[in-house]
């Protein structure tokens, strides 16, 4: 269980960085066709500072479409998926996991559907290619299966977690503060004092 | 099955796997399993393909820019000098830092367009200082967490690319015709700031000289032009919303590193990758919302309502009405985004069947769904702010109610009212209109 929990962590570790490099990334294409874009100055006329690029749009969907489908995994390993808290969470630690084990499951059904199907639509991307580019759509459709499977791998991790809890009936794999899901929300400067 | 009944079978699954606390993502996309068992003309294929080429949007790309920028901004420290600028501009009404709070989140909407982060930057730096100078922390988080709201009704607005881009409508219409309720809003915060200051005797700063307001207004400059290249360049026909959005980052790069120089590479590292983990997240649910939203389509519902909202015969107000009260009402539940996608494009065809406005149609989606941001059980605007103050959700809700019922009267006027909203992208932009 400890190697398992370790591979988990270092996959987790790689998908953050993955998502971090894309997400850098994907700035440099759209800056790219802007600049590609045509000045009309008056008396001047037309001035283009680099030649017009077609590849740009399709290379930032590219990587926009890695990073949410990763984002999604990473958010799956944190739980920091938005829910909502409409029914009061029960006291009890081992009625919580036991409430958040039909989470996982529910999450494990959706799972299932894109490692299964999800493989069918990555072959029925193995035969096309893309519009400017035309690399293999395959490269891209990948993200759907690899993204369930991921989402399995995760989700038997905290699976394991609360029946572990459940049996011992103490510990705590909860989604944690739940503003942490959010950019920057403040996690380490809370209350540091200001200048105002 | 008729509509009644998908619809009925759709919305009830989503409800009760919501109520399982199931990611919203998740619980969308599971909801549309139980067609699969009940049609057989439905396969997953199609509604794996509905999800996955909802992403491939160029439109969308601007939400990650707008985001980014935004955090950014928080890491260079462009938000302290806006509230030092704020300080000086408006800190001498009684509750100046309520005032400086509510006219922060304005000056950084314009340059953003994302609430979330206009809470968590703000907040972070004014709900401590508030606390410190005598504010009850109540009232500290409820001003903070509705004033961020203002993030996504001034532009540039990350909820108005994706209405934009879901129902194709001009984006650089949509942020024109946002300006003047989100400066109504702004006015109207400032006057229960007032108030409240009033009756419970707050400090108040020194009114400022102009000695002080220049250096002030000087260091603010730079971050205070970053709407008006947006704006302009988009409604110039410069650039499209996407490319805007990356502008705003390039922008506020080179400002950060090498104009003010307080980014660096720790902090550059972090805001790329926190922008990406938290785009992923809001994005995520637009392809299983897509998803849902094609399978409401698919069993006709949205016709449905048009026919039966038809027979009740009611006005071009009613409807409006009628339609704040949908996303308000789906707002307190769910995220803006999904909101958009799924109730948007059910509501559209019922408002252009009484004539009201596509760009009107979507300023009163907007403002309505800004509410949902700050409203229990799902808000993250408010989740946020109280986290930072450090007190529950539900302490600050009579406060917050106080603050956000001069914003309903706004919404209220925004319905009956479209030439005034429609006024400003008619002037400027009127072949998109």
């Amino acid at each position: 269980m400890k190697v398992f929990e370790k591979l988990l962590d270092g996959y987790y570790r790689v998908l953050r960085f993955v998502v971090g490099l894309m997400m850098a990334l994907l700035i440099l294409p759209v800056a790219i066709q802007v600049l590609s874009r045509p000045l009309d100055i008056p008396f001047i006329g037309e001035i283009r500072f680099i030649p017009r690029f077609i590849w740009t749009q399709e290379v930032a969907v590219f990587l926009f479409i890695w990073i949410i489908m990763l984002g999604s995994v990473i958010a799956v390993r944190e739980q920091t998926h938005f829910f909502v808290d409409i029914v009061p969470e029960p006291k009890n630690v081992k009625m919580r996991s036991f409430m958040r084990i039909l989470v996982h499951l529910a999450m494990g059904i959706m799972a299932y559907f894109f490692v299964v199907d999800g493989w069918d639509y990555f072959e029925f991307g193995a035969r096309q290619q893309s519009d400017y580019l035309r690399y293999d759509l395959a490269y891209l459709y990948f993200a759907v299966p690899l993204a369930g499977l991921s989402w399995g791998l995760f989700l038997i991790e905290h699976l394991v977690k609360d029946i572990h809890i459940i049996i011992r009936g103490q510990g705590d794999d909860g989604p944690t503060d739940r503003p942490d899901a959010l950019p920057d929300a403040g996690r380490d400067e809370i209350g540091k004092e200001t200048s105002i | 099955m008729t509509a009644g009944q998908a619809a009925l079978l759709l919305f009830s699954t989503f409800g009760g796997l919501v109520a399982l606390r199931v990611p919203v993502s998740f619980a969308l996309g599971l909801a549309c399993l139980p067609a699969l068992l009940i049609d057989d003309r439905m396969r997953p294929f199609i509604l794996l393909n509905e999800t996955f080429t909802s992403y491939s949007s160029f439109i969308l790309l601007a939400v990650p820019f707008f985001l980014l920028a935004a955090n950014l901004m928080n890491s260079a420290g462009i938000t302290d000098r806006l509230i030092n600028f704020s300080k000086v501009a408006v800190g001498h009404l009684p509750g100046g830092l309520g005032h400086i709070n509510v006219v922060v989140s304005m000056l950084f909407a314009g340059i953003s367009g994302s609430s979330t982060a206009d809470a968590a930057g703000i907040g972070k730096l004014l709900i401590p200082a508030m606390v410190k100078q005598g504010y009850d922390v109540r009232f500290s988080v409820a001003i903070t967490a509705c004033s961020s709201v203002m993030g996504v009704i001034i532009p540039p607005s990350i909820l108005m690319v994706v209405w934009g881009g879901v129902m194709s409508v001009s984006i650089g219409a949509l942020f024109l015709a946002g300006v003047l309720p989100g400066i109504c809003i702004a006015v109207a915060m400032m006057t229960t700031v007032y108030v409240y200051a009033k009756v419970n005797k707050y400090p108040i700063y020194h009114r400022s000289t102009l000695k002080e307001l220049l250096p002030a207004f000087s260091k603010a400059i730079l971050a205070l032009l970053t709407p008006i290249i947006i704006v302009a360049g988009i409604v110039g026909g410069i650039f499209t919303p996407t490319e805007s959005s990356v502008v705003a980052v390039v922008y506020t790069l080179i400002v950060g590193t090498m104009i003010y120089r307080t980014i660096d590479r720790a902090k550059f590292v972090n805001a790329v990758y926190e922008t990406g983990r938290f785009a992923a997240i809001s994005l995520f649910c637009i392809g299983t919302a897509s998803a849902f939203g094609f399978l409401l389509a698919y069993y006709d519902v949205p016709d449905a309502l048009v026919d039966w909202i038809a027979a009740m015969e009611l006005g071009r107000i009613e409807t409006g009405l009628m339609i704040a009260l949908a996303f308000l009402l789906i707002g307190l539940f769910i995220d803006a985004i999904p909101a958009i996608i799924i109730l948007g494009t059910i509501l559209f065809p019922v408002a252009q069947s009484v004539a009201i406005h596509p760009v009107h149609f979507a300023i009163i989606g907007v403002i309505s769904l800004a509410f949902g941001l700050v409203t229990p059980p799902y808000g993250l605007c408010l989740l946020i702010a109280s986290s930072i103050g450090g007190i529950s959700v539900v302490k600050a809700l009579k406060d917050m109610a106080m603050v956000l019922f001069p914003m309903l009267i706004i919404l209220g006027l925004v319905i009956v009212l479209p030439d005034v909203i429609l006024w400003l992208p008619r002037t400027i932009m009127p072949q998109f209109m």
